[in-house]
């Protein structure tokens, strides 16, 4: 009725985590008429320092609060006329050693966002933050959006979940919503936990770098900036109800990624601690990314530039990564329990 | 009813915020929209909402309230009394066809009357906001009629309590005599017809009245929604000034006059009373008493 010069309100669950809070700088520079809030429980990834030059922005709100508590995430995600939900329990090997979390938060959390969906009356997009662990393990060939999902441990199986009930919640109730599948991700920001600060931090420190099995696991490499832009046009061109796969098309074994690593730190491969392997150790992952690149998208990162940006950031930014590791009782006990007693 | 939420439309205005306070502390699950969230003319917006939330009911309460601001933009009262009502109702239609519905309409549909004014009373709307006001609900009642919609249709009288924006008559004699305590004005209220006799309800009970039509009102039926007792406008400033912790002196204001001002109206909650069990229960007094103190707050924080 009235032509308001609108200001968008978009929300961003785990926007503290590694990939939200990328996408939380990205769409306050990109998108002026947007006003972003961050929700997020602030577990061990999620930090106030991912997100430390954006805190004081005034069209940025940072909410501490839990998805899955309706009372938190109910009222932002009832405004909001984007929702883009990050916040998950991401990392496999801690859903191996526990679960829980992972249902309360991935799937229980993802059920509170999508009832409150329902009830936004000015929502026009919910993008579901999916994984390309969904396909399980892919000897061959690429995962097109129409493949069987086979998750092979806790952690994808609570992503699997999360993502049928997204759909299910367009599909049932209209939400709009968009699936989006990503592979590997990678850049600043990502907790020392996963394989590339894990590696390039311990490097850093001169301590060993824990590979697992023969090393020749797969993975496609997507360099976080891309993914952010992925769902940026997702929000702007993708179709509600459709599932797109974002890739970087970067097959990479794990064995080749650590001695990369190494020699971007100009560090001895001596560093290199064969360990057993994961507990059902998905072997390779890789996506067809037909369908996005339909609607305009390219990975603009390649593999050695974003490894090598990466790697540097993290040279660069030890204030960021030095507390957890040498401070953080939590990360030790859980890096202990980890790796210590793994003999290859 | 089935199951699901209770959407009231206007959530953020006078009778809309009141009637979310209600259902909520009646227990009901309820979600409130207004303009700034939702644009009911805006179909393409309206369609997709409506279907996400399901809802088991709607009170809806959206609407242009203003008769006098209505001979001046006509349009306004069509557009938001009639248009997105019948944009609401074709949505309800196609997609939640078993919500039942609450329409929120207006005694002034009703040709003027000596006497109580029963829902079998002519109409007879004569300012282009009555005429927005019959139109929205003779699209209801055709819907109901025709289509099968669970509909209940009220003709409220005027209500007045905190919220009320003062372009009312007891909200801004409120607010003058607040602003007066307050040393920010003259000790003069500027009053338009002093002479007309209104049915003036508070609306917590009109509020109440709208959850009990929802719960319990007959499908297709049309409720009266009033208090039963007509007050001369000079009662409420008497009343109002009688309560000042200053003397305030009242001075007519012929620009205030409305045109084609009635002298006089009443109704009868006899049907409602009937169907329903619902009565007003808050006294001229202490609804002055909540007005005033409403005023007062928001002329000492600095929202008048």
């Amino acid at each position: 009725m009235t032509g308001r010069a609108k200001i968008v309100e978009v929300l961003v669950t785990g926007g503290a985590g590694f990939i939200g809070s990328n996408f939380v700088r990205f769409a306050l520079n990109q998108h002026p008429d947007w006003h972003v809030t961050t929700l997020d429980k602030l577990t061990y990834a999620g930090r106030r320092e991912n997100l430390h030059d954006v805190m004081d922005n005034p069209r940025h709100t940072f909410v501490h609060g839990d998805i899955a508590d309706a009372a938190v995430a109910g009222p932002l995600v009832e405004r909001a006329n984007v929702v883009v939900h990050f916040a998950a329990e991401t990392h496999v090997d801690r859903s191996i050693q526990a679960a829980g979390e992972f249902i309360h938060t991935d799937v229980v959390g993802t059920f509170v966002l999508l009832e409150a969906a329902r009830r936004a009356p000015a929502l026009r997009r919910f993008i579901q933050i999916s994984t390309d662990e969904v396909y399980g393990s892919v000897p061959s060939g690429a995962s097109r959006e129409t493949d069987e999902l086979k998750p092979r441990n806790p952690y994808s199986a609570s992503k699997t979940a999360a993502d049928r009930l997204a759909y299910s919640y367009w599909a049932t109730y209209d939400v709009p919503v968009i699936i989006s599948r990503a592979s590997n991700n990678y850049g600043p920001y990502q907790f020392p936990e996963k394989v590339i600060p894990l590696f390039t931090t311990n490097a850093l420190m001169d301590i060993q770098v824990p590979l697992y099995g023969d090393g020749l696991n797969v993975r496609d490499w997507l360099y976080v900036d891309d993914h952010c832009r992925a769902v940026d046009l997702l929000i702007e061109k993708g179709t509600n109800g459709e599932v797109y796969n974002v890739g970087g098309g970067n097959e990479v074994t794990n064995k080749e990624l650590t001695t990369r690593i190494l020699d971007a730190l100009g560090k001895p491969h001596s560093l290199i601690r064969p360990v057993a392997d994961r507990q059902g150790h998905d072997r390779r992952y890789c996506l067809d990314t037909t369908k996005l690149k339909g609607l305009g998208w390219q990975p603009a990162t390649d593999f050695e530039h974003g490894l090598t940006a990466t790697v540097e950031w993290y040279v660069a930014n030890d204030w960021w990564w030095r507390p957890i590791k040498e401070q953080d009782a939590a990360f030790r006990a859980y890096y202990q329990a980890q790796y210590d007693h793994r003999t290859p | 009813m089935t199951s699901g939420p209770i959407l009231v439309t206007g959530a953020h205005g006078f009778a809309g915020s009141h009637v979310v306070e209600e259902l909520r502390q009646a227990g009901a699950d309820v979600v409130g929209w207004d303009r700034v969230d939702l644009d009911l003319l805006d179909p393409a917006a309206l369609r997709p909402a409506l279907a996400r939330l399901r809802p088991a009911g709607i009170c809806h309460c959206a609407g242009a309230p203003h008769v006098a601001q209505s001979w001046s933009n006509a349009t306004l009262a069509l557009e938001t009394n009639v248009m997105a009502t019948a944009h609401l109702l074709d949505a309800i239609r196609d997609l939640v066809p078993g919500c039942r519905v609450l329409n929120v309409g207006s005694a002034t549909v009703y040709r003027e009357a000596a006497d109580a004014l029963t829902e079998q009373h002519p109409v007879g709307p004569a300012s282009p906001y009555a005429i927005s006001k019959l139109a929205q609900e003779m699209l209801a009642l055709r819907m109901h009629r025709d289509e099968g919609l669970d509909i209940v249709q009220t003709r409220s009288f005027n209500h007045t309590g905190p919220r009320q924006q003062p372009a009312f008559a007891a909200p801004s004699f409120a607010r003058q005599i607040a602003l007066i305590e307050a040393g920010r004005s003259e000790p003069v209220i500027r009053v338009g017809n002093l002479s007309a006799r209104r049915d003036l309800t508070d609306v917590r009970d009109v509020a109440r009245a709208y959850r009990f039509a929802l719960e319990r009102g007959v499908s297709g039926a049309v409720y009266n929604v009033c208090s039963g007792s007509a007050h001369a406008m000079q009662e409420l400033v008497d009343g109002l000034c009688a309560r000042a912790a200053v003397t305030v002196r009242v001075e007519v204001d012929p620009a205030l006059y409305r045109p084609n001002d009635t002298p006089f109206v009443v109704g009868s909650h006899e049907r409602l009373t009937a169907d329903t069990g619902w009565q007003p229960g808050i006294p001229l007094g202490q609804m002055l008493d909540d007005l005033l103190a409403y005023w007062r707050a928001q002329v000492r924080d600095g929202r008048d």
